[in-house]
């Protein structure tokens, strides 16, 4: 009886083992299948990211030309009609934000600088 | 087992025997050769491209930049092959292929075809950094024997801007002027190769990420807003006078940092290949010229200093002429007796020949020395020249009184700016530099500038020289056309005659007319000098140099947000403040 059932298993027990063998080794080749795959799909990536990177550099260069002190003044005054401050006519306000809102009035030349506190 | 089954058996395992002994011959015995070999076929070796850093204004805004282009090749001898291993290919005209490219690339048909007509070679190149829009047109021909290779061009936004600072690269990407060709080594890097696995169809299979070599980034001292601005107002007088050339210097006198340096003519930084010697010299640091009267503070400030005057010391300069050495040197007009302030006040050639007399030409000579003249100011940029000097024993029996006024010697406009920045700072000579920082591309700092500074005057008698020199654009003075609205400035005019060296004699009719001064006297923001080389219609450095020097003052006071000296004073200022709620 035995003999039988130990005939019986070693067949099971050698199929099995074969089948484990095939799946390893198919498992093996699916790993390094998936990782060629993987490499294929990171080395597009790579060519979009650079594509994308070379488009985001043109974009960076031509906004770095656009605003150019030089071009924003021209556009300032052709089309906004803004110039240049004149010194004179800057009115210095006192920094003193923690003191809430402030408004600032030009007063005559001789009362000197005052504060007005409302 | 029948016999037949021995024999297959048989069979089979010498077959399988064959099998392991020819994988034992390739995998074991001649294991290192044929991975030589594989390697060969499926892996290539790749140039990784170096990215020169950026370079930053003082304000963080971008003044070089790297833009990824393609460069076009042509292999001839592929462009005109008509099969491939007996395989008749489709067929191209080289004509047609050139007319092509030339309408894509915007290039000389003719000249693409020469080279497309040349024997025996399988690479020339047809345009190198080629746009992205231009090489698309290109890629979409899909021309047999034309390549393309990514290379990396150097880009300046800005143009022509600061060209005499920032200078340019070659088509290599090696630095050939200014800041570019300085900092070379610290903007560029070691180029790398990475080795890239390829598939039979020439796939690229990525084993990561290849990694990024990049320069370090450079951040400069000078100011976009301010280069702008001077270079607007540049660009104004050299309408107004026709001058030849032009430069301005614009430096914080405290610290030495150039805030703004411009020439006159100038270029495009995109397109520097066009520009001829004359526009890419930086005369700011190269020309050498006669300072003329903005050398006058050399001799004042070395007499208040060795107490051989004081600003109250009176000189009789009736006569309006004064000998020296055999050799007759006068003022424009008769002036009377002055006071050594009004000496420099009026640029009298006789009042400051008389001082210089008074301390003789060893002082003299130190002085000037101590005032940097002589020798480079070691600014951070190539070119730089030393100017011209002599030793006093070579100097002639005039020359005490032709240096003391500006001629004899050559200076350029940087030592200039720096001997004014001395008067401006309280006696203390700086070092010019234009580099701020350097920072790894990952952001570590690995250079920072620190102000180097020497003292060459007493601080007493350097303010005391300053509060002279506010007189200069003040009622009386040679530069009311300097004065600038709002804040008190100081400084000098300088008309200079230029020397024929072919005539052996200077001039009477090419004049170089300056300006050289700061502003607010009383607390110096900038220091800066207008050097105009042969205006046509005026001459006088107050007349061509002196409203350049207002001109840019009051727009780069504006800029900087520096208040007027009047802003206590003309009691401009009401504020009400509300209180906030709760408080």
């Amino acid at each position: 009886m035995r003999r039988r059932r130990g005939s019986r298993l070693v067949p099971v027990g050698r199929i099995a083992m074969i089948v484990a063998l095939v799946l390893l080794v198919f498992s093996v080749v699916w790993i390094r299948s998936s990782v060629v795959s993987l490499e294929y799909q990171l080395s597009s990536l790579e060519i979009k990211k650079k594509e994308l990177m070379r488009e985001a550099k043109t974009l960076g260069a031509q906004r770095a030309g656009l605003v150019t002190l030089k071009r924003l003044e021209t556009v300032a005054s052709a089309d906004g009609g803004l110039m240049f401050p004149d010194r004179m006519k800057v009115v210095y306000v006192k920094n003193q934000r923690d003191r809430g809102a402030m408004t600032a009035a030009f007063v005559p030349a001789d009362s000197g600088p005052r504060v007005v506190r409302e | 087992m029948s016999r037949r089954g021995v024999v297959i058996v048989a069979i089979i395992s010498l077959a399988f025997a064959a099998v392991i002994a020819r994988l034992a011959y390739i995998m074991l015995l001649n294991h290192d050769l044929f991975l030589a070999k594989a390697r060969g076929q499926h892996t290539k070796k790749e140039t990784i491209p170096v990215k020169r850093g950026i370079i930053y204004d003082r304000q963080g805004r971008e003044l070089a930049i790297n833009l990824e282009t393609e460069s076009v090749f042509c292999d001839p001898v592929e462009v005109r092959k008509t099969e491939d291993q007996g395989r008749p290919l489709k067929p191209q005209r080289p004509e047609e292929v050139a007319v092509h490219l030339s309408k894509a690339l915007g290039t000389d048909a003719k000249a693409v075809l020469a080279k497309l007509n040349t024997d025996d070679k399988h690479f020339l190149w047809i345009e190198r950094k080629v746009d992205q829009e231009r090489a698309k047109r290109v890629h979409d021909m899909k021309l047999r024997g034309i390549g393309f290779i990514p290379e990396l061009k150097r880009y300046y936004p800005k143009g022509s801007l600061a060209s005499h600072l920032i200078g340019f690269v070659n088509s290599e990407n090696a630095g050939l002027e200014g800041i570019e060709r300085q900092y070379d080594k610290h903007l560029s890097t070691q180029t790398e190769s990475a080795t890239r696995v390829k598939d039979a169809r020439g796939n690229t299979l990525s084993e990561g990420m290849l990694k990024e070599l990049k320069g370090n980034d450079i951040v400069l001292t000078i100011d976009e807003g301010l280069q702008h601005i001077v270079e607007k107002n540049l660009d104004a007088a050299m309408a107004k006078w026709r001058a030849s050339s032009a430069t301005v210097i614009m430096m914080d006198p405290y610290t030495g940092e150039i805030l703004a340096l411009a020439n006159r003519p100038t270029y495009n930084l995109n397109d520097s290949g066009s520009a001829d010697m004359q526009r890419l010299r930086n005369r700011a640091i190269t020309d050498v010229y006669e300072p003329g009267s903005t050398f006058k503070i050399v001799a004042g400030a070395a007499a208040l200093e060795e107490g051989t005057a004081t600003p109250k010391s009176r000189y009789d300069c009736s006569a309006g002429t004064i000998e020296v050495g055999g050799r007759r040197i006068k003022d424009d007009h008769r002036h009377g007796v002055l006071t050594f302030e009004e000496v420099i006040q009026k640029s009298s050639n006789v009042g400051t020949i008389k001082i210089g007399l008074g301390l003789g030409k060893q002082r003299m000579y130190e002085y000037i020395r101590r005032f940097g003249f002589g020798e480079k100011t070691g600014i951070d940029i190539a070119g730089e020249v030393s100017g011209l000097l002599r030793a006093p024993e070579k100097w002639s029996g005039m020359s005490i009184g032709a240096i003391s006024i500006g001629q004899e010697v050559g200076v350029t406009p940087l030592q200039i700016v720096r001997a004014y920045a001395a008067i401006a700072n309280g006696g203390l000579l700086v070092k010019p530099h234009v580099v701020a920082a350097i920072r790894t591309p990952d952001g570590k700092l690995v250079y920072k500038a620190e102000p180097k500074a020497e003292r060459i005057l007493s601080e007493k008698n350097a303010l005391k020289f300053r509060e002279i020199l506010k007189g200069v654009t003040e009622a009386g003075g040679t530069a009311k056309t300097a004065a600038v609205d709002g804040n008190k400035v100081a400084g000098k005019t300088g008309t200079a005659q230029i020397f024929d060296t072919r005539a052996k004699r200077y001039s009477k009719d090419r004049y170089i007319g300056s300006f050289v001064g700061f502003v607010p006297a009383g607390d110096p923001r900038i220091v800066m000098i207008v050097v105009m080389h042969e205006p046509k219609g005026a001459i006088y450095g107050g007349v061509v140099a002196g409203p350049v020097f207002k001109d840019i003052s009051n727009e780069a006071l504006s800029y900087l947000s520096v208040p007027r000296d009047d802003q206590r004073e003309r009691g401009l200022l009401l504020v009400s403040t509300k209180e906030q709620s709760g408080r």
